[in-house]
């Protein structure tokens, strides 16, 4: 077993760690190419809330201004070493925060939510695959795929902004925004739980929402194809269970290529839907993301991306290792 | 951005399908004591805990709740003396000097007494850690209070020295301005930091402070990302003050209750088209001076929220504060005027030609505006401008970019015209017009570079009160001659804010204080808060 899987493994590992490599290069070319400097962001920021005086203008071109006095070449050796000792330096937008401080303060936020509303939909869309593919073309398979076809077109960010509209705004039933009540300290206490849940229902439904249909779809054809393979006619030919059919011979089958976007998707989780977080105005990664972007702050845009590609790899990474032991065939190949 | 914005027209419309049944949303959880006092301080979605009153970043409160300053100008209100730890200011030796009265009353949360020296070493740190802009020399103890040097006579000066905030000697003389996040603020002003999360920062009041008995016991500052958002929020009064633009304020937020719903616009500070004076044809004042007589300021101020903005006379100088420094004759906006603009179009070699305005060379005179996308408002006021120039046969339109975009290729220089930047009226022209034309200035982007212009700066910086009015002549008269920028409108804060818990408001009728939650002045800040009563 353990020479079986060695050989992969030690490939892949070289290959994620040019991934990683490749991934945190490009995640400091990136930035860089963006127009604008911070320093200007900050006062144009600050001149649009309010006069800004010669003290706080010099202020902020002596701490900020320098963003891009040095070479390219020095910046890229001084990032990667503050990457090596975990040291990504300090927000310029939040400054004098640092960027793992401020990362670390939306990360719970957005994998919580996001990454609760990812599994739902995830499992939801599958099942409903699975009923709908077994027997392509019944009802069932004729209106779910409707539905889920009809779901699946409407944009996002509409469907969020009409449910904050009906559930929050005229019904009241839900919070308008913000991850949880004016008032209530974060830790781990009923008040706060109940606050943060009762927040998070509306954009984890949006996204529920917006994303079963995808699930769904896939799940649905993967399984329409697979019901006429000739392991599922003989399974059903050996006279057993209905279920035991759908589930261990047609389904566990079907569901392989789904798993690897399962993977990507979870990955994806930690850069947080930011549409959602900026329709909520939830506290998590996205909408830090979207603040570092307008305020030009390289720091905690490196930060996030980092983030979020080591997040992708390191999901494709089990999701691949998982596969060597599932699939036999994956051990052959290697 | 692009989705932003859809989202902001898709909510516009939902909202005015809402019609009235969304009036009744007032979801009032207040226990009748202690009505609480929301304010929209905020338009990013997540804040950093930072109350460091020297950093950029410290979160609003900081100022004016925690720390006091040592006396403002009222915006709002004629420039008026608004007093919070000075109570007096004298100056002396031609402006080289002032004598601050400090209010022996002052007290620091701890209970010790805040004194001179607290003053003093103020001064001290920040002319240590690079902090200090204003031409400071030496600081002394004087029987009331202090007395400051300056190394040049620094009436210009004064509303940036009176904004200097005071902070306690015991506990800032080991502490780094720079970097510390200062998370146990110990203040002197009227409340101390309660909760803070990422998306909110409570302050509680003190019954101790020294000045009055505080009457509001809590104040939340909180995040909204999103100006639809801010909209229901503000209906619902979930929201008390706000100052932040919502598009078609008036039928949105006013309207959907008049009788508690208000809005009072401030004017701080003027908007004009900036033309790239070092770009031809621009170059040409004939050419300035008709695009200034092309431009119909009334239909401009209309195009997004009419009322917020207004429009402005071609001093720059809005007419509405300052009628007592423009000559009565340059008090009104310009009015558009076609024939006179084409005159001054033909000086500079330019004729209409089949609708279309042609120069010497033969093209016809284009003009694109550069401004930021993700501003509705500044959006459609561009819009207009650029739609009233296109009218005379100017291939004019607007390049809407975003932010970083913007002061990318104003820093570049890379522009025809700008609408976008707005320059702030002091306590006296000085500021301002300093600010637009001084060839020094980082923010004249038009490069405006005239000796006439720098030396009458020169002089209204040093003059005395008394003086400023004939020092700011001269830049007046190069407003109007030359046009290095064209004035066209006076930018208004939209302060929203309902009186269902709250009542006492500042507004035109009583403007005892510019409304502002701490994001401009701490003194504006305490004043209002400190003058409000339960409803």
């Amino acid at each position: 077993m353990t020479r079986l899987l060695g050989t992969p493994f030690v490939q892949r590992i070289g290959f994620y760690l040019l991934a990683a490599w490749s991934a945190v290069t490009i995640n400091f070319v990136l930035p860089r190419l963006m127009p604008g400097d911070p320093a200007s962001a900050i006062l144009f920021k600050m001149s649009e809330l309010g006069p800004v005086s010669d003290q706080q203008e010099e202020l902020v071109h002596r701490l900020f201004g320098g963003a891009r006095g040095q070479s390219w070449w020095h910046e890229y050796v001084s990032y990667l070493n503050g990457i090596l000792h975990l040291d990504f330096g300090r927000s310029i937008s939040f400054y004098p925060a640092t960027v793992s401080s401020v990362v670390k303060s939306g990360f719970l936020w957005t994998l919580l939510l996001v990454g609760s509303a990812t599994v739902i939909a995830f499992v939801l869309g599958t099942s409903l695959g699975i009923v709908a593919g077994w027997r392509p073309g019944r009802a069932v398979d004729s209106v779910g795929s409707l539905v889920s076809i009809f779901l699946h077109s409407l944009p996002y960010f509409w469907v969020a902004l009409i449910l904050v509209y009906v559930f929050a705004f005229t019904l009241g039933w839900f919070p308008l925004s913000g991850g949880a009540d004016i008032g209530v300290v974060p830790g781990f206490t009923p008040d706060f739980l109940n606050s943060a849940v009762r927040h998070a229902m509306l954009p984890a439904a949006t996204i529920v929402l917006t994303s079963v249909s995808g699930w769904m779809i896939h799940m649905r054809n993967m399984m329409a194809s697979v019901v006429n393979e000739d392991y599922v006619l003989l399974a059903q030919a050996k006279g057993l269970a209905g279920h035991r059919v759908v589930f261990s011979y047609a389904a566990r089958n079907a569901v392989l290529p789904s798993i690897s976007g399962f993977a990507v998707s979870i990955g994806m989780v930690v850069g947080g839907s930011l549409l959602t977080e900026m329709v909520f105005n939830y506290p998590g990664l996205g909408s830090l993301l979207n603040q570092a972007i307008v305020n030009v702050d390289y720091p905690l845009m490196q930060g996030l991306f980092l983030i979020i590609s080591l997040t992708v790899l390191a999901a494709n990474f089990v999701v691949d290792s998982l596969y060597v032991l599932i699939d036999p065939r994956t051990r052959e190949a290697a | 951005m692009r989705p932003r914005m859809k989202l902001t027209a898709v909510v516009a419309g939902l909202a005015a399908l809402a019609g009235l049944t969304a009036c009744s949303g007032g979801s009032s959880s207040a226990s009748g004591s202690t009505p609480p006092l929301t304010v929209a301080a905020y338009s990013q979605p997540t804040l950093q805990p930072n109350f460091n009153p020297f950093s950029v970043n410290a979160l609003r409160g900081t100022i004016g709740l925690i720390y006091e300053q040592l006396f403002d100008f009222n915006t709002a209100h004629q420039n008026e003396f608004m007093p919070s730890l000075v109570t007096k200011y004298t100056w002396a030796t031609g402006g080289k000097a002032i004598d601050l009265a400090l209010d022996n009353r002052a007290k620091w949360s701890d209970g010790s007494a805040l004194t001179a020296d607290d003053v003093m070493f103020t001064f001290d740190y920040m002319k240590q850690h690079q902090l200090l802009a204003l031409p400071v020399d030496k600081v002394t103890k004087t029987a009331d209070g202090v007395h400051l040097t300056f190394t040049k006579p620094a009436y210009a000066a004064i509303q940036d020295l009176g904004r200097t905030v005071i902070v306690p000697k015991k506990v800032w003389a080991t502490k780094d301005p720079d970097t510390d996040t200062n998370l146990k603020p110990m203040g002197s002003g009227p409340y101390s930091l309660g909760q803070v999360t990422g998306q909110q920062a409570t302050f509680k009041a003190r019954d101790d402070y020294w000045k009055q008995k505080v009457p509001v016991p809590q104040i939340t500052y909180v995040t909204t990302s999103s100006t639809n958002l801010l909209t229901q929020q503000l209906v619902r009064h979930e929201i008390d003050l706000a100052y932040a633009g919502i598009p078609d304020v008036k039928n949105q937020f006013v309207q959907r209750d008049p009788a508690q719903n208000h809005l009072w616009p401030i004017y701080a500070s003027m908007k004009p088209l900036m033309l790239n004076l070092k770009r031809k044809p621009f170059d040409n004042v004939h050419v300035r001076k008709g695009l200034a007589l092309a431009i119909d300021r009334k239909a401009v101020t209309d195009a997004y929220n009419s009322g917020v903005y207004a429009p402005v006379g071609p001093t720059g100088l809005y007419q509405g504060t300052w009628s007592s420094w423009i000559a009565p004759a340059d008090r009104d906006p310009v009015k558009p005027n076609k024939a006179a603009a084409l005159a001054e179009f033909a000086q500079a070699g330019y004729k209409q030609q089949g609708g279309k305005l042609i120069g010497a060379d033969g093209k016809q005179l284009k003009l694109r505006i550069l401004t930021v996308s993700a501003f509705a408002d500044g959006m459609a006021y561009s819009q207009e401008l650029a739609g009233e120039l296109a009218a005379l046969g100017i291939d004019a339109a607007v390049n809407g970019v975003p932010s970083a975009a913007y002061t990318g290729d104003e820093d570049k220089r890379d522009f025809d015209a700008i609408y976008g930047d707005a320059f702030t009226f002091g306590t006296n022209p000085y500021t301002f017009y300093n600010k637009m034309l001084s060839a020094k200035s980082k923010t004249n982007v038009v490069g405006w570079d005239d000796p006439a212009t720098e030396s009458a700066l020169g002089a209204l910086a040093q003059a005395a009160p008394d003086a400023q009015l004939a020092g700011s002549k001269p830049l007046q008269q190069i407003m109007l001659t030359q046009l290095p920028v064209i004035p066209v409108a006076v930018k208004g804060t939209p302060y929203m804010y309902n009186t269902e818990h709250w009542t006492g408001w500042p507004s035109a009728d009583d403007p005892y204080t510019t409304p502002d939650p701490g994001a401009i002045s701490g003194v504006f800040a305490a004043k209002l808060f400190l003058s409000l009563k339960p409803a």
